[in-house]
This record gives structure tokens, sequence and C-alpha cells, in this order.
């Protein structure tokens, strides 16, 4: 039976749990093995991604990016931190932030698969459309 | 001057203090994969069945849906130009299954699958949205057909009469008049209090335009609605298409209206929905057809209907084409569709180029309706008709063997040579049904017998003028809709004072 990459990434997962770098290694080394066998080394990249969110899964964590036109002070950054873990139900938050000058203003939050489009420019964007059609 | 300049300012400033922001969680993905209008989407864990996506791209932003909901995948056909976006390109969900404008205002008007205006005409300004994938309605709120649909179309409403809400396909080879039969079929819906919708799909740009010119000038773009995917739209355009129409349709529908859809035509309609299946990767099965092309088709025609009173009585005529390659009907999408409609309407290439035209096949075509969708005084002079039609075709080809034939056969094969006179007919002139009937009645009771055969459709159209003259019977015809001993009393009269004016009788 042909396995999908959350099955893989969960019984990896699960294997890993509680072990030293050494067991580690051994383990991750015959995972490689398996499935270059399964001829399912192609699922590899989808297989790292589903581990790294069970890994922040299982540490309470929820990785989020934040783009503004200029830094953000301390507490919209805590408001926006607070948004999210109220919204995902984890108790830590790792905000990354960047930089995008196009956005003019306001921000844009990016996090599990969610998108939150308050920037200046998406404003300004609706705001044409909506002039086009009246 | 001013003052417009004024109002404009003041619009604007409306519209500014109006304008809301607001901030909305929406769930996005990544193009992973862009060929051929299909794009291969991650993420978009929310994404919903024929959903609308947004692809933001750097030429704007272009609508798309969700086709094919996988693990971590979404598969998705592009409604337009796709040649913008990239790899890498964000793509949103809008939390809107995929709909289009419907109302008044498409009424007389040119638009694309999605409902926007391309006849150059400006934008249609409409409020209401119908969703265009929809169940069609159930057996509970279903009337059966009882009303005609007159084409105006003597061998069609004769032989192969049509009703409100039933689903007649046309069905012949290329070129050999299909679509002129729809035309007609529209045109003569003035009057009539019907809607009609003609859905292009796959057509010919100069085609269309050309129907269109001829619409206006029959005056039948007054209540008619064109959806247009050409030639050169993309196949997620023409795949829409006939259920964007359907779609409009519902409205007059809900409305209690009549409506009439034409469907140009379904053999492209399949072979688009083939190329997205194919592309998306869904298994192909006889002649490369996805498994569930027959469904396609079917759940589309189901929704043409005639409603019952508690429901508004509105009805959806069908008209699907199909066109077939060679004559073949047992072609795998002729017979889908043949099975699913409620009768065909055949042409045949031989009768077309031996100058039968409309061309219609009269033993291979049939109304499963049938005569319930006739008014009664046509059901009475061409209930026998299409028997009659079909014998002499086959005495006809009897006949061509031996030259000593009795007297009554010979009768029959007169007769039926001055049947498939009357038959043709001329593209863009429909008939009222009032002419139908006294031409019909004046065949069934031999004051043609003695017409020459070649001398059969002046004859015809010379009574016609004559009728507009006398229209006396014309308009008793039309408003009792049968045939009473009075009536019949005074056609005989008409004929016959018609031809004593004649020179031409044998």
């Amino acid at each position: 039976m042909k396995a999908n990459v959350k099955q893989y990434a969960r019984s990896l997962f699960e294997l890993l749990e509680g072990k030293n770098e050494s067991e580690a290694k051994g383990l991750i080394a015959n995972f490689v093995t398996l499935l270059y066998r399964r001829q399912d080394l192609n699922k590899a990249k989808a297989i790292i991604n589903e581990l790294e969110s069970l890994y922040d899964g299982a540490d309470g964590l929820t990785r989020a990016e934040l783009w503004s036109s200029r830094p953000l002070d301390g507490q919209v950054k805590s408001k926006i931190s607070a948004y999210i873990k109220s919204k995902s139900g984890k108790s830590d938050v790792e905000l990354s932030e960047n930089i995008d000058k196009d956005l003019i203003g306001g921000f844009v939050l990016r996090y599990k698969g969610l998108v939150i489009d308050g920037s200046f420019k998406n404003n300004l964007l609706k705001f044409k459309k909506q002039l086009l059609i009246n | 001057m001013s003052s417009t300049k004024d109002f404009i300012v003041e619009q604007i400033k409306r519209q500014i203090a109006d304008f809301q922001v607001s901030l909305e969680e929406s769930s996005v993905g990544r193009v992973l994969k862009i060929s051929d209008g299909i794009a291969l989407v991650s993420g978009l864990t929310e994404a919903m069945m024929s959903e609308i996506l947004i692809f933001k791209s750097n030429q704007g932003e272009i609508a798309g849906v969700a086709l094919n909901l996988e693990e971590n995948l979404v598969g998705a056909i592009i409604m337009g130009d796709f040649s913008g976006i990239r790899e890498g390109d964000e793509v949103v969900c809008t939390k809107r299954i995929l709909s289009v404008p419907v109302g008044e205002a498409l009424v007389g008007r040119v638009v694309n699958p999605l409902g926007e205006a391309i006849d150059g005409k400006g934008a249609l300004d409409t409020k209401e949205f119908y969703p265009v994938e929809k169940i069609a309605p159930g057996v509970i709120t279903r009337a059966s057909v009882n009303q005609p649909v007159q084409t105006g179309i003597k061998a069609i409403d004769a032989m192969v009469p049509i009703g409100r809400g039933q689903r007649e396909l046309i069905i012949g080879d290329r070129q050999i008049g299909k679509t002129a039969i729809a035309i007609d079929a529209i045109i003569n819906q003035k009057g009539q209090n019907m809607k009609c919708i003609y859905v292009a799909i796959g057509q010919k740009e100069s085609k269309v335009a050309e129907i269109v010119r001829k619409l206006e000038a029959a005056g039948a773009m007054e209540y008619t609605t064109i959806v247009l995917a050409g030639a050169s739209s993309p196949a997620s355009l023409l795949y829409i298409a006939p259920y964007a129409g359907t779609a409009m349709a519902e409205y007059f529908l809900d409305k209690g209206e009549d409506v009439l859809i034409v469907y140009d035509d379904l053999s492209k309609h399949a072979v688009s929905y083939r190329e997205i299946s194919l592309l998306l990767r869904r298994p192909p099965g006889r002649e490369a057809f996805p498994g569930d092309v027959f469904y396609l088709h079917s759940r589309l025609l189901e929704r043409a209907c005639k409603l019952n009173k508690d429901f508004g009585g509105g009805s959806i005529t069908a008209l699907p084409i199909i066109e077939t390659q060679a004559g073949d009907i047992s072609a795998y999408i002729p017979t889908n569709v043949i099975s699913i409609t409620d009768g065909q309407i055949f042409l045949e290439p031989d009768m077309f180029y031996k100058g039968n035209r409309p061309a219609i096949n009269a033993g291979l075509s049939v109304s499963r309706v049938g005569s319930s969708a006739q008014i009664k005084a046509m059901k009475k002079v061409a209930g026998k008709m299409r028997l009659e039609a079909a014998q002499f075709r086959e005495l006809a080809a009897f006949a061509q063997f031996g030259s000593d034939l009795d007297e009554d056969t010979n009768r029959k094969l007169e007769r039926g040579k001055r049947l498939y006179e009357i038959f043709k007919q001329d593209q863009y002139q429909p008939l009222s049904v009032d002419k139908q009937v006294v031409i019909y009645y004046a065949l069934i009771n031999a004051y043609i017998d003695n017409v020459p055969v070649e001398k059969v459709r002046d004859f015809e159209s010379g009574l016609y003028k004559y009728l507009e003259i006398n229209n006396e019977v014309s308009k008793v015809i039309l408003e009792k809709k049968e045939l009473d001993a009075e009536i019949e009393e005074k056609i005989k009269h008409l004929l016959s004072d018609y031809k004593e004016t004649l020179d031409y009788l044998l």
C-alpha cells in the first residue's frame, strides 16, 4: 500500500521521539533507504515540511510571517501575536519580520496557510476596483 | 458643464467616504505548476469544490476555479489569459462558488461565460448572481410538457413538435443547417412570450457576429442573450459556458417565464472538458473522454424543465446541438446526448445536397413528448405527417426499380413529392402556425394534388399572401387553436377561391 506524506512524517516523528542524536541519525538513514526502496524519494521535501509542522505542533509553536512597509513597534507585534495565539490555540508564536516598501502602510500577516492583508496597497486596489464597478 | 463636473466630484467624494476598510482572513496557496490553462496549487487547505480562486500575478488578478481537491494540492482551471501567471504566485480563496450575474440587463446583450459584456455596449447593470452549477429541479416541482414551442419550421412543428420544457437534440454533420434551425426557432419566438439564450461554444467569432446581425435585423435581440465562448477562448471558458447560460435562464424560470436555450454545440463542449480532464490527469476512457462525461451533459440538460403552477409555472426548453463526423450517430457523445434528450432532429447530408432544406430525416427524427406539444388544429392536420413522410421515402426508393405501379402507390408517391416540397423552407423565414395549419390542410385534403410539383412552392407563397389579405381565417385559428367544422368550411372556401386565381393547375 502506498503511504502518503502525512503518514510518512507521522511515523518518522513518532520513531524519533525520545531518541538521542546518534540513534536519530541511524533511524533517519534507514528512513531514507525505505523511501528509496518504495520509490518515494520525490516526497522527501514535503515530508520535511510536514515533520517541521509536527514538531512545531508538539512544541506549541506557530510560525508566522509579518510583512510591513517599516518596522512595527512592540505593542502592535504583541497584539498580532496574541491574535495568532487565540486563533491557533498554541502557546507560542514565532514572528519573522520582513520589510516590503511596496505595501506603503499597514501589514500583511501569513500563518498556517492563511493570510490577512491589511496593507495600504491592498486597500487602494480594492478601492480602485470599487470605483471601476460604480 | 461645471454642474456635471461637480456631480462627478461629489460622487467620488461620496465613494471615498463610503469606502470601508476591512480585514479578512483568507486561505492562500502558491502556484506549483502552470500549463495550458491548468494550475496546480499548494496550500489552500480550505478551498471548496468549484470555488473561485484569485491568482495574483504581476499582470493583475486572474480568476480561476478549483476542480480537483487533492490531499496536498488543488487543481484549478484559469478563467482567462494565463500567460502572466508564474510559478510561486500567490493564490487566494474567495469563499464564493462560481456564479454569474443574472437579470433583465442581460437581455439583448452579448456576454462571455463569466457574464461580462463583450458587445461594446458598456458594463452590465446587474445586482443578482446565480451559481453556475446547480442541481436540477426535483420531481415535486415539475409538470408535464403541454405547451408548444413554435419553431416556425414547417417540418419540425408538424413531425417533431417541441414543447416548453422539452430537450430536443439537433444532430447532424458540419455545414448542413443545424445552427440555422436553432436561429430560426429563436427568430420565431417574437411575441410568443419567450426569452431566448444562445450559447456559442467554440464557434467562430465571425459566425457569431453574423448571427447577432441576423437576430438584430429580425428584431430578435429584444428578447435574446448571447453567451459567447469563441474558438480562441481557453477550454475553461468553453467548459462553463453552457452552465453559465443555464444559470442566466434560471433567473427567468424563477420568475415564472419561459426560456428557450440553445447550446451550440455540445460536441465542442465535451472536447473542451476532455482537454481539462486530461490536463488534470483524470483517467481517460472511451475516445479519451473522462468517466464523467455522461454526467457532464446529463446534469446540464436535466436543468431544462417545466415547473408546475405552485413553483411559478416557468420553463426552460433546451435545444442542444451535436455535430457528428460523417453521419456517425453511434459515436460516444452523440449516443450519450441522444439518450439524455427527449428526442432528436436528425439532419441528413444526402437530403441537404438534394435541395431538401432543412434536411430533416423523417424516419430518424423523433420527439418523445410528441403531440401533447401541439395546438389542436395542428394535431388534426399533421397527425400522421411523420409516418407519411417516412413511408414516402421507402416507397420512392422501391419505385425506382419498376415503372408499373398501381394507382394507390402512384397517388401516395405524388402526394409524398408534394409533401417534401412543402417541407422545404428558406433560412430566416419562420412561418406562423396558422399558415402551417392551412398549408397542411390543403395537402391532406387533396387541394395540392393538381398543382405541378415544381410549382408547389409558388402555390405556397401565393397562398400565404392570399391568407394575409384575407386574414380572418388566420385570426380564428390563432384564437381558437382548434379546427371545428366552421373553420374548416372557411379554409375550404379560401383554398378554392385562391385556386381559381391560378393558371398552372394540372
